[in-house]
Order: structure tokens, then sequence, then C-alpha cells
């Protein structure tokens, strides 16, 4: 019995494919029953085609519907239309074909012949090959992972017949599907809850579990544009972009077709799982499938009762063997990731500068750059953590506990003072990070910053010089300069951890930035995967840079536009590399403007208002030795010569350092509120101005970019010769030596900087506060300062600059408040008057009370003696105790809360960002993989 | 190769420009923290009297482990005796204030507070409420010369530049506690050989309402030069040291070496009163014993840079020269500078260094023949003042004011004296030297400017010198900024 097929073609707004596809449906060597076109498209083109079509002969007809219709649904309208008539369907079989296909002549006889052949062949479908390029293979069945995930067997391969000797498959792509008529009838065609691209697949599964099979016939020959799988039809065709499409299918396939208690795991898990999945999409440095994935987990979550209409009772295991295997995956993934990596590279081919090849390139290590950094740990050691935490100058210990540190971080009520409902400095963001990394002791790490300042800065440095030359004697001694300049080590000697810590983090900055925007010299990226860790780290080392020194935000933006315009107009790197700094500024930039309407706090620099003074552009640059630092404004001098140099980009360099010197004039015109907390035990000052280093050394590290570029320009050896050595007697050695006398200020020890019975108290679970009075101006003045000190302590990640800027500490409270309160008590307290004093000791919470050992105070301190609600604990180092009588009786509750929404959000794209800028070895991996598949491949076996 | 040129010019033109010309200016600022002013009423003023002398205890005295009182001190009390207050201590009931300022005196066997009970707390403390001192002509064969100083309010902290262990030489620390809380002192004892580091010197019991005489020489034997700086804890202390001198087998002066100020690179010393200077020669050249009868200036150092001093000692008159002195202390340590050549007359002494120190004077007094004699007083730092101050003034002896104006120009003070008020001028870097009259207190009452005053007392040529304390509990009006 001969059979009998019927072609069903489905149109969609494509008419010169149409056109074609219905002339080559004409030519088939095998003569068609009937042939239906089911026609969604509203262009009058299409429809003379059709009906150009109707008219050439009876057994053509046309099916016109509305455009919202899925394809399950078109096909199932057509193939029902199209049967209409016939009465038996055994020798019947229907041929769904997609407009964008072009069969060739003997395609259908070649289908015909597979479901003649074998009366189990349910489903036969041709090798899919390209529509402009039909060498090329686009598909030749389907299947699924052992996940459910579908896969393609076959994906734009050469065809040079590899994968003639396929046959059985679990599915098929529905173009140029030929399937039996009664199958048809008994499946029910395609499932119409199913997504498009797993709809193929669920029809495959239901045909094996009818115990029929599926097969490929390679020798019918298809050509097909794939137009939906290359996004060239309307997304609604697919309900969605490819990749929301295929992340949905397999979300049905897994929710239909798993066992229905590992289903309704899924479908519980999904929430989490999407957080895995994103955690991995980010390590893969696949950014671009987060949201859609997100999107497909949402959609499969709320409409889980449409995929279990899907379920059937059979098992899949049976049809285990047809799963893609794991070496498929392996190899098809390797494929995906050299095509993509061939991409990248011609990419930076085409845009990387020329680079000389008469210069021979040496890593860091093979530089010595490792015996550098340990001479420079050696210069340091002043530096070197003795004690767990640094004391003195700006600095202050952090928290003794991750958890304390956690909670100080991007909180949004601050337990410092009197309180503030207000967000925290942004940069503990980089102390909770500093913190992290020795969480048992979080001062450890931070302690170590000041150490292994001068080696980081140095190996930076080294790296962005390299950007500009290849050459180690211009880039060595040019990097050693940075990490010896005054402003640098005089920050490192006060403890002035932000301004350290922004040093450090500069050069990697415009190296990573370098990197992400392909510029400079020996600067390729071999993958996209590399390409989003840079740009990732880029984003990070600006947010720390940012919330670092907020003085230097001007600068960091005009890095940004600079960024933007010479990496060719990434405007939307530019912003995602801005993002994690904005996210942590933010809020507290729309409380300085909106709440405490002082928008010029932002620029103040997050640290205790630690005693200092304005500073001209030339006292900034040379620090405070004087003799030594006219060093380094030599070497600026030096470095303008590279104006003069033919190299690209000096002059822009140039103006850069330019801005960031007016950047520097800017910033030290603006003072700023001396006290909040954290300063009481320093000399009293009524205004402090910005550390000038963040904005020095963005002169500096331009000013030696230049004179990089300039070096290496040189053509001339001698010359080049005399200026470095220039450079290593004028600069290094005198640069050296000032940071070697600089005088250390900080010093090393236990983190407690409060009296210990007070410490003491507050670890075993006392929320009770102490009030530390100081006596300021002159001797003359009775004029007095107090701080109120919460159990936390006095830490620097609970110094609040918000706090310091405030209303709250600056303005007098009104009468009833806490502040006009704490500040009567103050009053009586030393005057000693005789005055009650415990209902307001009792109000305030406060069982401890301490006069600081700064001058003056011996008459506070003998008034203190008078107070009868005190009792004298005695001496301490930081000044004389008095315990509050009966302060066991008072209750005071702070319950610090770890979370809030703004926190979750800030912490949620720092994590995203640090996944994406986590090196990965994906790429080394598969390649490995291969290559093991491949010496697989050509293994002989050996003969029984 | 014009462009780059050009380039360079422009650039580097406005870096050195920017860098060499362009200075901060104050464009921007937030605001300063907000400072709280608070009308508080005073802690009562508490004023205390070391009492008289001590000698050393024992059939012998020679006993240094127990010291007794001898002869009587004089307390001299001026009070203002506002309304609303009282004075306690003076004698059985307390002395209600009616308006008009009353000299007192009072005879001290011990230890003596006095108090001014203020039951509004509003009126302003200092010496123009109450200021007291004591002075005492010993004249036991173990002590011999005019004991002048300052009653004391009780403090935590003191620094007493003066007194010598050598030789004949007898330096003891008497701490006084008055109030009801015991106290723990810590010392620390300054030589020319630097910080002592002798055993004791810190938990010396002060018991409440008691006295502790502590002899130096415990812990610095033979020290030739001292200064001593006494810390307490617990109750509050008044703190003096007793010098005296013993020449061969009999005493020859003595005097109490009250507390200095805190320490300046600028001090005014004055009330340097010279008499019998050619007799304080002629007892020099007749015996060692008496080398140390000469004017000296001690110096101590607290910090870690030595001192690069002038001092200069002026005259009050055209017809007095005075002299200076250009020397180095070293830091740390104290250091003593003979100031020789000064005839009798009035003088001043201003001291300017490169380092904050602590300073005071070694005023000598001689008389040959008849009733042969020489004494000694210690004349601290005086301390600036443009608030009135009043200094009570013995019965008995001639006391002269010294009233100092080291400013660059000229300046009237008022004087009261009893009802009576008379305007003084004093020059430029001059000094105005006014009799007092035995019996009534006088106040010092400057216009604006800055000034600094001893009070010196000659009791039958023995001398004494009192500086002119202000003291007051914290009051009024107190500002507290709150962080």
């Amino acid at each position: 019995m001969s059979m009998r097929v019927v072609a069903v073609v489905v149109s969609n707004n494509q008419p010169l494919y149409l056109q074609k596809n219905l002339e080559a449906l004409e030519k088939q060597s095998f003569r068609l029953e009937r042939t239906l076109v089911v026609d969604t498209s509203s262009s009058t083109e299409t429809n003379s085609i059709l009906d150009s079509f109707v008219g050439q002969s009876s057994k053509h007809a046309v099916l016109a519907i509305q455009e919202k219709a899925t394809f399950a649904e078109l096909s199932a309208l057509a193939i029902k239309q199209v049967l209409e008539g016939i009465e038996n369907l055994d020798d019947v079989a229907i041929w769904l074909v997609h407009d964008d296909s072009l069969p060739e002549v003997h395609a259908l006889a070649e289908l015909v012949r597979a479901l003649e052949l074998s009366p189990l062949v349910a489903i036969a479908s041709p090798k899919q090959l390209g529509f402009d390029n039909p060498k090329m293979i686009v598909q030749q069945g389907l299947t699924v992972t052992k996940s459910l995930r579908p896969f393609s067997l076959v994906n734009d391969e050469l065809d040079q017949k590899q994968h003639d000797w396929m046959s059985d498959v679990l599915a098929v792509t529905s173009n140029a599907m030929l399937i039996r008529a009664n199958v048809w009838a008994d499946l029910g065609g395609f499932s119409l809850v199913a997504p498009e691209l797993a709809a193929d697949i669920d029809l495959g599964i239901r045909t094996h579990q009818l115990g029929l099979r599926v097969v490929v016939v390679p020798t019918a020959r298809v050509r097909h544009a794939e137009l939906s799988l290359q996004g060239q039809r309307g997304k609604k065709w697919l309900g969605g972009s490819v990749k929301f499409a295929m992340a949905k299918a397999t979300n049905h396939l897994r929710l239909a077709h798993f066992p229905l208690f590992v289903s309704f795991l899924y479908w519980l898990t999904l929430p989490l799982l999407s957080i895995v999945q994103i955690a991995a999409l980010l390590l893969m440095k696949r950014p671009d499938r987060i949201l859609f994935t997100l999107r497909a987990n949402l959609w499969a979550f709320f409409t889980v009762r449409a995929r279990l209409r899907d379920r059937h009772r059979a098992s899949l295991k049976a049809l285990r063997p047809l799963f893609a295997t794991t070496t498929q995956i392996k190899s098809r993934s390797r494929l995906a990731f050299e095509l993509e990596e061939q991409k990248t590279n011609l990419a930076s081919f085409q845009e990387a500068p020329n680079t000389r090849s008469n210069v021979l390139q040496r890593s860091f290590l093979a530089s010595g750059g490792l015996w550098v950094m340990l001479g420079l740990l050696v210069l340091s050691f002043n530096y070197f953590p003795l004690g767990q935490s640094a004391l003195g100058g700006f600095a202050l210990p952090l928290s003794d506990t991750w958890l304390q540190l956690f909670a100080n971080t991007g909180t949004s009520y601050q337990f410092v003072g009197l309180g503030i409902a207000a967000p925290s400095d942004p940069f503990n963001w980089v102390l909770l990070l500093i913190g992290s990394l020795t969480f048992f002791a979080p001062n450890l790490a931070l302690s170590a910053v000041l150490f292994a300042a001068m080696p980081l800065a140095y190996f930076g440095a080294w790296r962005l010089l390299s950007t500009v030359t290849l050459r180690n004697s211009v880039k060595i001694p040019l990097a050693l300069i940075y990490c010896f300049w005054p402003a640098l080590t005089i920050s490192q000697a006060t403890g002035n951890y932000p301004a350290v810590i922004f040093a450090v983090t500069l050069p990697w900055l415009l190296f990573a930035l370098a990197r992400a925007g392909r510029l400079g010299i020996a600067s390729s990226i071999r993958s996209s995967a590399q390409g989003w860790s840079w740009i990732a780290a880029s984003s990070l080392l600006f947010a720390v840079a940012a919330v670092s020194a907020p003085s230097a935000l001007v600068l960091l933006v005009t890095i940004a536009i600079a960024y933007a315009v010479l990496s060719k107009g990434r405007f939307a790197t530019t912003a995602f590399i801005v993002l994690p700094a904005a996210a942590l500024i933010t809020p507290y930039l729309i409380y300085q403007v909106l709440i405490n309407k002082t928008p010029v706090a932002i620029l103040a620099d997050p640290t205790i208002s630690y005693q200092s003074k304005q500073q001209s552009v030339l006292q900034a640059l040379m620090g405070q030795d004087q003799l030594l630092g006219w060093a380094a404004v030599g070497i600026l001098g030096l470095a303008t010569f590279a104006l003069l140099s033919k190299a690209k980009g000096v002059v822009w360099i140039w103006l850069l350092a330019l801005v960031a010197l007016m950047n520097l004039v800017f910033t030290q015109s603006i003072s700023f509120t001396a006290g909040g907390t954290g300063s009481i035990f320093l000399d009293a000052s009524s205004a402090v101005f910005n550390s000038p280093t963040p904005s020095v050394m963005f002169v500096s590290i331009l000013a030696l970019s230049a004179m990089g570029i300039w070096l290496d320009s040189l053509t001339r050896v001698g010359i080049r010769r005399v200026i470095v050595a220039l450079v290593v007697l004028g600069g290094v050695m005198p640069l050296a030596l000032s940071s070697m006398l600089s005088p250390t200020v900080v010093s090393f020890g236990d983190s407690r900087n409060l009296p210990a019975i007070f410490v003491a108290e507050s670890k075993a679970g006392n929320d009770l506060r102490l009030l530390i009075i100081s006596k300021q101006g002159e001797s003359e003045k009775q004029e007095f300062r107090a701080e109120l000190v919460r159990p936390s302590g006095l830490r620097l990640d609970s110094i609040s600059t918000a706090y310091r800027t405030s209303s709250q500490n600056i303005a007098l409270g009104g009468e009833g408040t806490t502040k006009s309160a704490v500040s009567e008590l103050v009053g009586n307290l030393v005057s000693a008057n005789g005055k009650n004093l415990l209902p307001a000791l009792k109000e305030a919470g406060i069982g401890y009370v301490l006069v600081t050992n700064n001058t003056g105070n011996a008459d506070l301190a003998v008034s203190l003696n008078s107070v009868t609600e005190l009792d004298q604990v005695g001496t301490t180092e930081f000044g004389q105790l008095w315990r509050v009588k009966a302060s066991e009786t008072f209750k005071v509750q702070d319950e610090q809360t770890y979370w809030s929404i703004t926190k979750s959000v800030q912490l949620g794209i720092l994590v995203c960002f640090i996944l994406l800028a986590l090196p990965t070895y994906r790429g080394r991996k598969s390649r490995r993989v291969v290559q093991e598949l491949d010496e697989d491949s050509f293994q002989i076996p050996e003969e029984q | 190769m014009f462009m780059r040129i050009l380039r360079f010019v422009l650039v580097a033109g406005v870096a050195t420009a920017v860098v060499v010309l362009v200075a901060p200016l104050n464009l921007l600022s937030t605001p300063k923290v907000e400072s709280k002013v608070h009308e508080v009423s005073a802690k009562n003023l508490q004023i205390t009297c070391t009492g008289p002398t001590f000698i050393a205890g024992g059939k012998n005295q020679t006993s240094v482990s127990s010291f007794k009182r001898t002869g009587i001190a004089s307390s001299s009390i001026s009070y203002s005796a506002a309304i609303e207050t009282s004075l306690k201590g003076y004698s059985g009931k307390e002395l209600e204030g009616y308006g008009v300022r009353q000299d007192i005196f009072k005879k001290l066997t011990k230890f003596t507070s006095l108090t001014v009970l203020d039951a509004t707390g509003k009126n302003a403390q200092g010496s123009s409420l109450l200021t007291v001192n004591q002075i005492q002509l010993a004249k036991n064969k173990g002590i011999r010369g005019l004991l002048a100083a300052p009653c004391l309010r009780p403090q935590s902290e003191f620094w007493l530049i003066g007194g010598s262990t050598a030789i004949g030489r007898e330096a003891l620390l008497v701490l006084t506690n008055p109030t009801p809380i015991d106290s723990t002192v810590d010392l620390e004892i300054f030589t020319e050989n630097g910080n002592s580091t002798s055993a004791g010197l810190s938990g010396i019991a002060v018991p409440a309402n008691d006295t502790t005489v502590v002899p130096l020489s415990s812990f610095v034997l033979r020290a030739e030069s001292i200064a001593v700086h006494v810390v307490s804890r617990g109750g509050s202390i008044t703190a003096v040291v007793q010098q005296k001198a013993v020449r061969g087998n009999s005493a020859a002066g003595a005097d109490y070496v009250a507390p200095s100020p805190a320490s300046s690179t600028r001090a005014i010393l004055p009330g340097i009163l010279v008499r019998g200077s050619k007799d304080s020669a002629e007892f020099r050249a007749k015996a060692d014993k008496y080398s140390d009868v000469q004017q000296l200036l001690r110096v101590f150092v607290p910090g870690t840079k030595d001192a690069t001093i002038t001092f200069q000692v002026l005259g009050t008159t055209e017809d007095t020269f005075g002299t200076v002195l250009s020397v180095t202390a070293s830091a740390g340590k104290v250091t003593d500078f003979e100031v020789p050549g000064l005839a009798d007359g009035d003088y001043f002494g201003i001291l300017d260094s490169d380092v904050e120190v602590f300073s005071s004077f070694r005023l000598v007094r001689s008389k040959t023949i008849p009733g042969a004699f020489t004494d000694f007083s210690w004349i601290n730092a005086a301390e600036a003042f443009v608030n009135p101050r009043y200094v009570a003034v013995p019965k008995v002896g001639i006391s002269k004011l010294s009233v100092t104006n080291p400013g660059d120009k000229p300046t009237t003070v008022s004087i009261r004296i009893g009802g009576t008020t008379v305007k003084r001028t004093i020059g430029s870097g001059a000094t105005e030297v006014i009799r007092a009259t035995p019996g009534l207190s006088m106040g010092v009452i400057p216009e604006k400017i800055a000034v600094y005053a001893n009070l010196v007392i000659d009791v039958n040529g023995r001398i004494g010198v009192l500086p002119l304390l202000d003291d007051k509990n914290i009051s009024g009006k107190v500002e507290v900024s709150v962080h």
C-alpha cells in the first residue's frame, strides 16, 4: 500500500520565502495529495501569492487564521482541515512545512520511503540545511539532556555526511516533519500548553511512548532559514526572545516529564534555583541570560497548572539512550566557546593598536616584580601588624566581630552618638570587604592594609604602566615613584585608611578600565567572559575608589566619561561600570541632598575629623618633608616634557591631570564640620579639611603614565637611559628616603580604645553608654565637649559622616530632646553643683563617665569627684573614669538590625558584580576535555 | 613640532600656575557644631590652708618617718561677704555675708578649710569671693624663716617647681585631703638628673580629712634641683613643698613652694624685690654653706626637646638695672641658672622659651649684722588675668604688690584697698610696685589688657611671695557641645 501525503504549510508574513517554498513543493518528486497553506499574514503580497497558488490547482487550499494563534493551534486546525474527507488515515501522512524552508526535490520521497520501510516509524524528518548555505547542517534531530534541557544533536556544522548514519532520535523539528496521520490523530497533535520550542520534543516523547519511532532521514534534505530561532520573526511567534523561549521550554519539559515528586520539588525550589542560576550565569560570565532565565522561572512558577496538564504517566527511563550524552554536551559547549573566542579575537585584533614586536614583553614575575614587592614590604616594616589593630592618627579599629561590622554597613539607622536615621558611610562596604578577608578577626586584615599598601600600589602602577610601555626599565622606576609618592606615605603614616585604599585602588582601576575598553598596548581580551570579568572588576574598583575618596568623585566621573569616549562610545558599559558605585552612594547622596540639605557634605572624607590644615597645591604635592618633597614636584615637571613627544594620548592625559589639580584646589577650599563621633580624644578644632591624597595621587599616576608613554616613544636609547637615570636618582631615591623618614603616627596593639571595664561590660551584654567629656577652647572659657559612646564603641565602621554633618550633631537640641538633656547633664556634671543627676543619667542610659587626658581637664576631674551620683573607678590610659551609681537598674535597648531593603539591594548588586568579576577557567577546561576526546577518537581498539 | 611646543608651553604653564600661584579659598563649608550655653550653679567654693610648718619628729627632730607641726600659722582671709552667702570654717558658726568685703585673720594650728556656702549658687566665684593665704614666721631651732603660701582649692593635679634635698636642705611634700573621700597620690619627681624612678612614688595614701607629709629626700637624695608632679585619685587634695635650709647647725631660711601654673613658652615673674644683696654676697663669700644665698632661676622642661631660654630681669625704675640670661635647659630635667649681679632694687622677670617650660625664681634676702639672717622665697610664674583679682594682705610686716604689664601697650589698673580705689598706669613691659596697707585686702582690676601680679611680704626682713590666684569652681555660663 502506497503512502498518500498531504502537506500543510504554516505561513507567517514571509512572502519571499513562501513563494520559493510553494514552488519547491510543486517540484517534489513525490506527488502530494493535497496542500493546505495556513496563513496568519496580513500583507497583500502574501495574499496575492496565495491567490495565485490556489488558482494553480484544485488540490491547493488556503486557510487564513488570526495572527495570535500559536503554531500548535495553527497546525492542529490546518491538519484537521486538510484531512477532512479522508476516511482511512492509515496510509496517509502529513507533511508539516514551515514557510521559511525549501525542500529539495526528493526530500518528501525519501521521507515517505522511511515511513514505508518501517511501520514503526511514525515521524520522519529530513536533514535541515542552511537556507543560504546548504553545505551547513543547521539541525538534524532533537533530544534533551539528562536535566531535560532541549538539545539539538547537530548544530551549524559543515555537512560532510558525518551525521548520515543517524536514524532514531528523541524528537525532530516540526519543519518538514512527515508524520503518519493516524499517529497524529492518536497523539492529538502538538501540545497546546507547551511553549513553541518544547512542543516538538513533547510530540517526539509522546510518539515514543506509543511504542513508535522518530527518525531523521539524512538523504532527505531541506533548506531551512530558521527565522524563529534567528529572531527574525516577531517575538509573538515564540512568545518572547529565542533565549526566553528556550528557557521556557526547559522549564516546561521538566515540570511535564520529570517524575511527579521531582517535578513538584523543582517547582517549589524554583525561586531558590533562580538565585543559584543567576550566580552560575555570573560565574559563567553570561549576565545577558539572567533576565530571561528569571522571566522563564517566574512564568513556570505561576503557570504550573498548565505544565501539569501535559504530564503523562509513562516514564522517560526507556528513552534515556536517546538523550544527549555528556560527551555531546561538552563537545557542543566547547565548540560554542571556540566560536565565540574566534569572534572576540577577531574583534580585538581589529580594535587593538599596533604592538611593538622589537620589545620583549615580560610578565610581572619575570621582571622581578615579586622581589621588588618583597623589598617594599621590608621598607614598610613600621607598619607590620604586630598588634591586632592600628591606632593613632586617623586610624580606629574595626568592630571586633564580623557580624557587628556587617550590622554597621549599609544600615539605615545608626546607633552612633545620639542616633540617626541616615545611611552609614558607603566606605563601610570597603571595610566590610576587607574585614571579611579575616572574618574571625576583621581588624587583622585592615591592619595589614597599611603594611601591604606600598607593594600593592607598586603592583597596580606596574600593571597600569604595562598598558603604555613594555619596557621594564621604564615601568619599574615609575611604579616605584608612585608607591613612594609623599601623599601616599603620609596617609599611610597617619593611618588614613580611605586615602591609602584609594591610592592603592587607583592604578588598578585605570588598568582594569584599559583592559575592559581594550585600550593601550598588550591589552587583548581572549573571550567575552574575560571581557565581562574586566568590566565587573572595573565596576568594583570604581566603587571602591568612589566610596574611599568622595573628594575625587568629580575626577572619577571625568574618567568614566573619558572611558566612554575612548572605548568608542561604550556608554552602556560605562553605565554598567558606574552601577555598583551608584548603588552604594545613592542612599547617602539622597540623605545629604534631600534630607540633610547639605550637598557639599557628599565630598567629605569618610574618616574621623582628624585635625587637618588647608593645603596649597605645592604643599600637597610635596608632603610634609619639604626638602625631599621637591623630588615629587621635579618628577611632575619632567613629566610635562612628555607633551613634546609625538606619542598619542599624552595631551589628554595631561589635561586630565590638570583637572585633578583643579579638583585639589576646589576640595581644599571646602571646610567640613569637625567633631562627630570618634574624635573627642583628638585636639578639638572647629573645622577640618579633606585629605589632598586622592587628587594628588590622580595627578601623579596620570603624569607617570604620560612619562611612560614619552619614554617608550623615544627612539634614541641613550636619551631614554639618561632620563631613566635622572628619574631614579632624582625621584625614586629621594622619595624612598622621604617615605622612610616620615614619622609614623599609628601604632599597633589591642583593638580596645575605651576603658577596659566599659568594654568588658559591653561585651557581657550591658547596653549602658559611656559619656566622654573634655574641656575645649581657651583655658579662660568654660567650654566643654561631650560625646555619647554606645556599647559598640568607637570603631571605624561606626563613624558616620552623615551624623557628623547632620543637624542632629550640629544644631542645638530643642527642649525635651535627648541632646538637650545630655547637654544640661554635662553642664551640671562639670559644675558639680549638687543637683540630682540620676534621672538625667538614667534617661540617657549613661553607665560611665570618662574625662579625657586632654590639657585643662584637671578641674573637670575635681568636679566629677564631687558628684555624689558617681563613683570614681580610677585612671585609665584614656582618662579618668567614673561609674554611675545604681546604673545597673538602668534599662537601655539598642537593637541593631542586620538587614534593610536598601542594604539587601546594595549587597545583591555587589555580590553579582563580584561573581561576574571572578575569573573562571571554563575555556581552559573545555579545551582540555576536547583534547582528551580527540585523543580518544584516534585510539585504535585492541583486537580481541 | 610647533604644535607640540605650543601644547607643552600651554599645559606646563597652566600646571605651573596652578601649583605655584593658586591658593585654596574658603569657598564652601558645612556648618560647625553649635554649643549650648547653660547657666549652672557652682559647687561651694572651698579653700584649704596647709596649716603650720612641719618638723621632723622624734626626740632630736631627726626622725624621717614622723613629722609634727610646730608653731602657729596666720591666715589672712578676704571674703566678699556677698549677700546670701556665708563663710564656713572661720569659727564655730557660719559668718553670714551682708554685702561688705571683710578681711579676717585666723590662727591656724592644723590644716583648715574655709567654704563659702552659696544658697543661690549664682554668685561669681574666684578671688573676688574668697581668697586666703597663710604666713608663718618660723623661729624654731629646726626651721627659721618666713613661710608664705596661698591657701588652695583642692584639685587633682599640681606642679611644684622648687625645693632641694642637698646637704642641709629639707623638702617636705605636704599633701592635704580636706574631702571626705580618701585619696591616692602618684608622684613624678624630676631633678637635675631627670625623672626619678625610685620605688614608692605611686599609691601614696592621703586619708580623708588628713594630711600626709612625704620627705622628698626619700625619693631623690641630695638633689639640688627638684620639680614635683602630683596627681591624685579619689578625693581632691592640696599640695605644697615645705623647703628649709639648715646651714651648719642652725636653720636659716624656709618657704613653701606653691603650685605652679601650667607650662608655657612665656612666663612673667613679678615681685623680684632684691634687698641686702651685699649681705648675701658677704654670706656667700664667707662659707660654702651659704653658696645658695643667690638669686636663681629654676626651669623644668617637660617635653623631649631642649629649651632655648631667654630670661630678662628688668628693673621697675630707671635706677635699677637688670640682667639677661640666654641659656639652654635640657629636656626632662630640672636646671638651675644663677642670676648674679642684681643690686638692691625692684625687678620683674620675663622668660621666653622655644618650648613650653615650668619656671620659678628663688629670691633671697640676707642681713649680716645685727641679727644676721638669711631667708628665701620661691616665686612662681604669675597667672595672667583681665578680670579683677583680690589678695588678702597680712596684718604684719610690709607687703608690696608687684603688678607687671608685659604687653606692648601701656595699661591702667585700678587698685582697690578697702573702700578706696586708686588707678595706676603701667607702661608697656613695665611693673608697678604698690605698697599694701597691712590687714586690708587689695583688689587689682585691669582694663582689658592682661596683667600679672605677686604679693611680696617682708616680715622683719624675712621674705615671702604670694601669687594672686583666682580659685573658682566651674559655674555660670558653661558651653556644652554634645556629639
